[in-house]
Order: structure tokens, then sequence, then C-alpha cells
């Protein structure tokens, strides 16, 4: 909305100067007094003028629908040399009815009346509409260019920070500690489990580093980092957590933001755990519905009374906001004994 | 030396062999039992009464801190937590301790050897301000309570003790000095508007003027609280045009 805004007042500053430097011009040319030597002429002048301004104000509107409609350069220069020509035989018509008005002795009337040069008038006329528009096209390319590169620069920092949010969540202290704190009772009960755990912490631990350097990957790649969170999760949780992951083959190649699963696995055994201390299952379902990709998280619970999309799902979303747009869902429902937080993504074929 | 009985309060059985098993080298402590969540927990201090606990603050079925509203506890309590070592502080430490994970035998030691000595000085956190995201353990006469900082309303001078106003309706009186109230808890919340009284900002409602100086309406506190002309001038400066 505020773009816009600045946009009109900006057409009406390139306006004022552009018609300021026109007029300017028009009395070095022909001297103050052909203007406002009498009251006559300055009527006139107002009126040639104000006519003048008006027909921009038109010509604004066609150029406009030109700029969104017409994408060939060729095709805008001949539809504005067109219009050009158009608008000054309007423009014509109306300076000489004026005149006729007015009686101010014009010397265009004398030349239609006399040599009826009429065409060349219309060229020399339409050269104002001309250069106005085409004015028109450069400025705009140009002010869309530059917002165009702004908002690159924008997409940017966004991806940079939710890199930054990111890291912190894989890094999640809670998570690293407790893990270790399991190896370190593992090394002696168990030490082949203590074996493991350390090198699939390693594993999620490279991944999450890794992946930060890219903004999207393959789903086969996040699903086995989840899966690899699963399995250091299992050892802590032990008979308490229970999961399985299935993913139809057609779905494995296609590119996501990464990290959308993860952080989703994390909220299910949080929440699950603290409403069912006994233990739950975890199911994760990435398959394709119509032209839909759908990822689902589910766990065994219940929601909350008063759930929110806390701070995780709210970095999830706008990670799929900024990759999507508004082609995607996702939403958090109970389904029977599910909590099912599901994700879908429009794909086209 | 007397042993002390010890009970373990984690819901993670890895956590709860690794720390049975440090606590194997220390002949003076005997573990008695091991509970895995707030309910369990609660029946094998009613049934063991034992003399130190080892708590995991998050439990599988709630928060280690709701064991001591449902049961009278005076022993000694050991946190033993991954990350937020600080959630906890107290006046008393001696009822207090911490222990990280992962966990460290070094660190355990010195914790043992705590629970034996008698001089706590070395130790003493008096001097360390209580964060607004903290709980503040409080002793009454047969029980600890935790109280959020930020549940903490107002707190109210009365010769060598101090009452204080718990949002929700709660009230506890404390031998403590209001001064040592005012040094420990953070100033961008808290502050002294009176010689016998410390605020909470956050639960100020309305203020009305008297003169040069003024009476405070909180929330959920019935009787307004008087700033004094002292107090009033350096409240204005530094939280009412900020």
């Amino acid at each position: 909305m505020n773009l816009k805004k600045v946009r009109i007042n900006d057409f009406w500053i390139y306006q004022i100067i552009g018609w300021s430097l026109y007029i300017s011009k028009e009395i070095g040319q022909s001297g103050l007094g052909y203007y406002f030597g009498s009251i006559q002429s300055v009527l006139r002048t107002f009126l040639v003028f104000g006519g003048f301004f008006l027909m921009t104000v038109v010509l604004r509107y066609v150029c406009r629908y030109i700029y969104k409609k017409v994408a060939s350069l060729i095709m805008i220069i001949l539809l504005v040399s067109v219009i050009s020509i158009i608008f000054s035989f309007i423009w014509l018509e109306f300076r000489i009815y004026i005149s006729f008005l007015i009686q101010a002795g014009d010397r265009y009337v004398d030349y239609y009346n006399g040599h009826l040069d009429y065409l060349y008038m219309l060229l020399q006329g339409a050269w104002v509409p001309f250069v106005w528009a085409i004015l028109y096209f450069v400025i705009r390319y140009w002010r869309e260019m530059t917002s165009e590169k702004e908002r690159a620069q924008k997409a940017i920092m966004l991806s940079q920070r939710s890199h930054l949010k990111m890291l912190r969540y894989q890094l999640n202290p809670h998570f690293l500690f407790n893990s270790l704190n399991s190896i370190l009772a593992l090394v002696r009960e168990n030490p082949d489990q203590a074996e493991l755990m350390v090198t699939e912490l390693s594993d999620f631990l490279r991944s999450s580093l890794h992946y930060n350097d890219r903004l999207s990957i393959p789903i086969s790649e996040e699903l086995e980092i989840t899966r690899k969170y699963l399995a250091i999760e299992k050892i802590r949780y032990e008979e308490r957590l229970e999961y399985a992951i299935d993913a139809s083959k057609e779905v494995l190649d296609i590119l996501i933001p990464c990290f959308i699963t993860q952080p989703l696995v994390e909220n299910s055994i949080r929440h699950g755990l603290e409403t069912n201390a006994m233990g739950i299952k975890i199911l994760i379902n990435a398959f394709i519905n119509g032209d839909q990709l759908i990822i689902e998280v589910a766990n065994t619970g219940k929601l909350a009374e008063n759930w929110s999309f806390g701070v995780g799902l709210q970095n999830i979303y706008d990670r799929l906001e900024n990759s999507y747009l508004s082609n995607f869902g996702f939403s958090l429902i109970e389904d029977k004994d599910f909590v099912i937080a599901r994700i879908s993504i429009d794909i086209k074929k | 030396m007397k042993r002390l009985t010890a009970l373990i309060i984690d819901d993670e059985r890895l956590a709860r062999i690794i720390l049975r098993r440090e606590l194997e080298i220390f002949p003076m402590i005997e573990v008695i039992g091991e509970a895995i969540g707030v309910n369990s927990a609660v029946n094998c201090i009613k049934e063991l009464n034992p003399d130190i606990i080892f708590l995991d603050i998050k439990l599988a079925d709630g928060n280690g801190f709701d064991i001591f509203d449902k049961i009278d506890y005076k022993g000694k309590i050991i946190f033993v937590t991954a990350y937020n070592e600080y959630a906890c502080r107290a006046f008393e430490i001696n009822a207090l301790d911490y222990l990280l994970k992962p966990l460290s035998k070094e660190r355990l030691k010195s914790v043992i050897n705590r629970v034996f000595s008698d001089d706590q000085g070395q130790y003493s956190t008096e001097h360390l301000k209580v964060r607004y995201d903290d709980r503040i353990m409080i002793e009454q006469k047969s029980n600890f309570h935790f109280i959020k900082v930020e549940d903490l309303v107002f707190i109210k001078a009365n010769r060598e003790y101090t009452t204080l106003f718990v949002n929700g309706g709660k009230e506890y009186l404390l031998l403590k000095s209001i001064t040592d109230w005012q040094k420990r808890l953070p100033e961008e919340h808290f502050a002294r508007i009176h010689r016998n009284s410390i605020i909470n900002f956050n639960y100020i409602e309305r203020s009305e003027r008297i003169g040069n100086t003024a009476i405070l309406f909180l929330r959920n506190i019935a009787e307004p609280v008087t700033v004094s002309k002292r107090h009033y001038k350096m409240l204005k400066s530094r939280y009412f045009y900020k």
C-alpha cells in the first residue's frame, strides 16, 4: 500500500517538472508576450496548457494499460505513435476551436486557413504525447527494476534470518545435552548403542550445518535427516517412542525447504509426551494427492485445549510462505487418536 | 557421618542409570528409590521421605516444581537439568543445588561435598540478581514453594518480615528484609516506591496523583499502594516518561 502511494506522488512530481520545462521552453521560443500579452492570450494559454495537462492524465491510463498488456518493444512504439497522432488530432481540433472562440489572431488558424498544412501540424502536435509516453515507459521500467532489486535483497535477508533461526533449532541445547547424557549412560550399559548414538548424533549435526547452505533439498534427504533425529530420540526415550516413516516413490526427488519436517517431529515428541507420559507413536507420511504434495507428521495424543501456533510452527509457516507464496496449506488437526500437522504444497505437472 | 537417603526423579531411564551409577562412588549417599514423573515422585517422597532428591525439571507428566505444590518436603533439592541451570534461585542456597547434564563426576563430587559441609559462605548467591523469567524458592513452615518472579506483584515490609503478594491471590510471610528483596529483584521490572513497599510495574493498572506524590492501583490487589515523595521523583523520571 505504501509503495503505491509513493508512486502516485512521484508521478505528479515528474509531471510538474516535465511541464515546467516544456512551458519554459515554449516561452523562451515565442516570448512572454505571445502567451501573456493580453487577457485573451492569457486565457488561451491556460486553456491550451490545461488541455495539454488533461490529455496526459488520460494518456497515463492508456499507457498503464499498454504497459501491462503489451510486452514487445516494437509494438509499444507503434501503439504509442498511433495514439500520439490521435491525441494530436484531438488537441489540434481543440486548439483551433478555442482560437476561433477567443479570436486572438492565432497563427495556427492562419496556417489552417492558408496552407492547410494540417499534416505538418498533426505531426508536430504528436511529438508532445509521444515523448510524454516514452518517458512514462522509461521511468516506470526503471522504477520497477529498482524495486525488483530491493525485493531480491529482501528475500536474501529473509532466508538468511531463517537460516540463523534454523541453526538455533538444530543446535537445540536441550536435545544436544540430553543426548550426550544418554551416551554417557550407554557407554557402560550398552557400548554398541553408545557407538551408534555418537555416529547418528554427529551425522545429524553435520547435516544440519551442511544444509544451512542450501535453501531446498529433495524429500528423500529431508526424511533421512528426520529419521536420524528420531533414531537419537528413540534411544533416549526407549519404548516410550515408536515411529514409522512412509514416503511414496514419486515424491522422493521433489525439492522442499530444508528442515521443515524435523521441527514438526520435535514438536510432536514434546507435546505428545506431555499429554501421554506412557508413550507415543509418530507417523510421517509423504505422498501425492491430486496436484498436491502432502507431508504429514502425526502423533498419538490430543491437542491442548488452548493450543496455538508456537514460534517453531510459525517459523515453518513463514518459510513455506516465502517459498510458495499462497500455493500451500499448513494445518494442525485432531483426527481420531492422532494430532496431525499437515503441509500441502501445490505442484504443477 | 550419617548416611543420607536419596531419591532420583527423571523421566529418562538412561539419565537415572547414569546418576545412580555415579552416586555409587559415594558411600554416604544411599539411593532408595527412583521416580519418573510428578505423580510417582509424590508417592515416593510420601513413602520414603528421602534426605535428598535429584530432580529433573522437565518430567514426563509435568514440571518438577509441581511436586512441591502437592506434598510437603523439607529436605535438600538438587536440580539435574540440561540447560536452564538458573531456572530457580533461592535465598537459602543450602536447600538447593544444581547439576548439569551431561553429568560430570567432578561437579557431582563438589555438590555432594556441599551437602555434607556446613559452611555455605563460599557458595552464597546473595549477591546474585534473579532474572525475570526465573523462579525463586521460598521456605515456609513445612514446605518449599517455587514462585515465578514474574508472578510477584507487590512486596510489603512489616518490621523484619516481608509479605509477598503473588498473582493469583496467594500471600507468603517471610523473615527477609525489604532491602534484601530490592537487591535481588531485577530493576527493569521492580521498584521500591516506599520505605515499606516494592512493586512490579507490569501489574500497575492506574495511578492517581495526589499533590507531589501518587497512589498506585495494582491488578488484583484491593488496597492501593502509596508512593513516597522521595521515590515518586525517581519513579517519574525513570518509568513514566520513557
